[in-house]
């Protein structure tokens, strides 16, 4: 596959578009596929943009999202649009989406309009989308309300937690990785998967977006199926390796670097009810002194786009079935007592492990996928967590130098949440640790992924 | 139009609307070695290399290091113009001249009835000597005597001590200076002050180049922005047009301001609501 | 090769940054680019413009990798930018820094790269 990249940010949508336009003008491949990332800047504004581009495209295949930033051979950029006009006679290309009610019947059903026998999906979703105002304060409501109950009727607070995590799914609010990729490792267990997973640094409502056949889709899921010979798909992540059982991988977590508590958790599908019979975030308030915002303020953050989500402080889990072992973010999110995460608790040990700076002394560990290219002549997709930006600041601009030195010149990556990954066993290269289900990987952070296409 | 002298100093009269103004004095002022004497001789050389006289009045280098620094640079007609009488270099020292106006008849004599470039490298000891009581109305006249002559570039060195005054009474100020730390933007020019018209305000770098001398670096963009903005003649004609409608003494004086707008509207953007403003305070109402 | 006025118009369409100026280290703009929505922000330019050479002076002496003064609404980074510049940034108080980073990085190779 060959590309070329265009890039703008012009704070004018129209100036924007026509900015891209006229680079893109002289672009020498003949559009294949189109994929168009837009930083938060253009909130509001990214169906006029793609209607922009359709009108010059066509109806080409085109995918993409909102991103935090670009890496491109030139550059890393957080802010603007990037176009990447994509060339290969060789590749069958498919771009499909699906909105659905809740995420699984959505990924069940793209699954099935799927037809792949030899390449890559790429899906890309928002795993946490905050809604509109309304919605969001009608979720605001129903978890102060859940958690009252749940406080109140302790001897039901499971049943109250899981009455939350029903809710939260049937408003997409969460539309969680390992709900997701099984529909396709099912369908298509030879074919690796990479989910993008479409999530901000700092969220704001309305949030993420995600972008298919030159439509904002919003809270949906769109699949990339790119059909070719060779394609080489490399996950790897920041941690070492995972144990032969979940004890051994207790044992591993117990001696690494930032650990700091074990405790007792008490959950029930994506929700944390109690940690050692205290309510979460007041464990998280003796983790991070922050307490949890009030309604008013959370809201406040919420519309201003200035909530940030990406923090130091981890709460890891252990999976009992996978010997796997992953961590959300441990942070004052909720104005409510009951602490809804990225996973869904089932096959989960109770024994948790609350952390700090997962990522401290591994700077080069995030784009470790790199070191296993095997032919820098092949198109590159990179997926990369964006907290190793957060996390190490302008040192992480040294990513473009070493990105381009191994993959060349044909390369486009994009920042945003840890991407999570389906890999059946031929793409393996060790026992990566957060084995979320059997063969399928997510985590909070260090993850990253690269697709030689 | 006023009469522009073009300065010869590659990308300078862009910023200044063509050049410096006709009998003017420009002070060019700035450290040692910041290329003040190159700015001088290359001012000079425009106006001689196009059938011009000058005078050249040095105050430190003698007529034959002159000559030698300008074929250094590539200016080797520099001996030709001085064969023809075109330029006259004079050596002097600023502890010679104790009367101003003395001086400036002994410049007179050399020129004759002919408009002429002259420069004057440096000024600085001739501020020196001027007495400090009577300073201003000294140096005042002494330019006067200057703008008879022509139009005149006259060097000042900045340092410690160094009078000021100058700059308050020149016509037009440029500031050079050299940083030495080896970059781009380690010799620059600022046009500081500029009276009747329009400037650059930026800090633009410069080069001295062999055959060429003072090489201003000037983008398009800096251009754009002292460029009188020709799109916008019709909201000016139509002005015109309803001054001409206005009686009496007023009108011409009106229609002045508005010429002068017209030539000095640099703004990227409608002189609409300017003119508005401008009727309402004019008239006491917009038309 | 871009000039000091393209980075830095570049620069200030970003939508954390309601000024980008670059300095010389005697104190002198070189260059100097608004946003359009930046008006709020006359009080920091009020305040640089007095005490900018104390800074850059101090930013050079010290040999500092970066300065930021954070005001009630605003944030000003000083970012030593070449041997004889230093970019200033006017943002919001509460972007995301790191992330604006990447686009001062990208903007001080610019201006390195102008500047040799």
């Amino acid at each position: 596959m060959k590309c070329q990249i265009a890039f703008t940010n012009k704070r004018e949508e129209s100036k924007a578009v026509e900015d891209l336009i006229t680079q893109i003008e002289n672009f020498n491949v003949e559009p294949h596929l189109v994929m168009v990332y837009c930083t938060l800047k253009y909130h509001g504004k990214y169906q006029k943009i793609l209607d922009g581009l359709h009108a010059h495209f066509g109806d080409v295949a085109m995918i993409g999202s909102t991103a935090d930033a670009f890496v491109s051979p030139h550059e890393i950029r957080s802010d603007g649009i990037a176009v990447v006009v994509c060339e290969d006679e060789n590749a069958k290309i498919e771009t499909l989406y699906e909105k659905e009610r809740t995420a699984r019947e959505g990924a069940k059903k793209l699954a099935e309009k799927i037809k792949c026998e030899n390449g890559v999906i790429i899906l890309h979703f928002p795993p946490v989308r905050v809604p509109g105002k309304i919605e969001a304060v009608q979720v605001i409501l129903r978890g102060i309300y859940y958690s009252l109950r749940a406080k109140m009727r302790r001897e039901r607070a499971k049943e109250f937690a899981h009455l939350l995590a029903e809710y939260l799914y049937d408003v997409r609010l969460f539309n969680l990785p390992q709900h997701i990729l099984p529909e396709f490792a099912e369908r298509f267990p030879e074919i690796p998967v990479a989910g993008v997973n479409v999530s901000h640094a700092q969220i704001k409502l309305d949030s993420p977006n995600i972008f298919c056949n030159w439509k904002d889709i919003g809270n949906g899921i769109s699949a990339l199926v790119i059909e070719k010979e060779g394609i080489e798909f490399h996950y790897d992540d920041i941690f070492p390796d995972k144990g032969n059982t979940p004890e051994e991988t207790m044992e591993r977590l117990r001696s690494m670097k930032g650990i700091l508590k074990e405790a007792e958790a008490e959950f029930v599908d994506n929700v944390i009810i109690s940690i050692d019979g205290r309510e979460p975030q007041e464990v998280i308030k003796e983790l991070t002194g922050v307490k949890k915002p009030d309604e008013e303020e959370f809201l406040g953050k919420l519309s201003s786009g200035k909530f940030e989500v990406q923090i130091p402080y981890t709460i890891n889990f252990v999976n009992k079935k996978t010997g796997g072992s992953f961590y959300t973010g441990a942070a004052p999110y909720y104005p409510f007592d009951l602490y809804p995460i990225i996973f869904d608790t089932k096959n989960l040990d109770n024994k948790i492990f609350l952390g700090y700076e997962p990522f401290y002394g591994r700077i080069t560990d995030f784009v470790r996928c790199i070191e296993s290219l095997k032919e820098p002549s092949k198109f590159d997709f990179i997926l990369l967590d964006v907290s190793s930006i957060l996390a190490f600041g302008e040192y992480a601009y040294n990513y473009r130098d070493f990105i381009r030195d191994k993959c060349k010149d044909n390369y486009f990556g994009i920042f945003t949440a840890a991407p999570c990954a389906y890999l059946p066993e031929r793409f393996k290269k060790r026992k990566y640790i957060p084995e979320i289900e059997k063969n399928t990987y997510f985590t909070g952070g260090g993850t990253n992924i690269v697709i030689e296409i | 139009m006023e009469r522009k002298v073009p300065t010869g100093i590659y990308g300078l009269d862009e910023l200044i609307g063509g050049g410096f103004r006709n009998n003017s004095v420009n002070m060019i002022f700035g450290g040692t070695g910041v290329g003040k004497t190159t700015f001088s001789m290359q001012f000079i050389n425009y106006g001689l290399n196009r059938g011009e006289k000058g005078i050249y009045i040095s105050m430190e280098m003698t007529e034959e290091q002159i000559i030698r620094e300008s074929k250094q640079i590539g200016w080797g007609e520099i001996e030709k113009h001085i064969e023809k009488g075109r330029l006259r270099i004079i050596h002097t020292h600023g502890e010679d001249i104790v009367i101003l106006s003395r001086f400036l008849q002994d410049i007179e004599e050399e020129i004759g009835e002919e408009e002429v470039r002259l420069a004057i490298d440096p000024l600085t000891p001739i501020i020196y000597n001027v007495q400090q009581k009577r300073h201003r109305k000294t140096i005042s006249e002494f330019f006067n005597g200057l703008r008879r002559f022509g139009t005149s570039v006259v060097t000042l060195e900045e340092m410690e001590g160094v009078e000021m005054m100058p700059l308050y009474l020149a016509d037009s100020v440029i500031k050079l200076q050299s940083l030495g730390y080896g970059e781009r933007y380690d010799r620059t020019l600022r046009i500081v002050k500029y009276r009747g018209g329009k400037h650059g305000e930026g800090l633009y770098p410069f080069s001295i180049e062999r055959g060429l001398g003072i090489v201003v670096d000037v983008t398009e963009e800096q251009i754009n922005r002292v460029t009188p903005k020709m799109k916008y003649r019709e909201y000016f004609e139509d002005a015109k047009r309803k001054i001409r409608q206005v009686e009496g003494e007023l009108r011409e004086a009106l229609l002045n301001k508005i010429e002068a707008l017209e030539t000095s509207w640099t703004r990227d953007e409608s002189p609409e609501r300017v003119l508005q403003m401008f009727f309402r305070t004019e008239l006491g109402r917009e038309i | 090769m871009r000039t000091p006025d393209e980075i830095l118009g570049e620069l200030a369409e970003s939508e954390w940054v309601e000024a980008a100026i670059l300095y010389r280290l005697d104190g002198e703009i070189i260059s100097l680019k608004i946003s359009r929505e930046g008006y709020s922000i006359l009080g920091v330019l009020h305040w640089m413009e007095r005490q900018v050479k104390h800074v850059l002076r101090v930013i050079e002496m010290e040999g500092l990798e970066n300065v930021i003064y954070t005001f009630e609404k605003n944030k000003v980074i000083f970012y030593p930018a070449s041997k004889s510049t230093v970019l200033a940034v006017i943002t919001e108080v509460g972007v995301h820094q790191q992330l604006l980073m990447m686009e001062i990085i990208k903007a001080i190779e610019s201006i390195r790269s102008y500047m040799r």
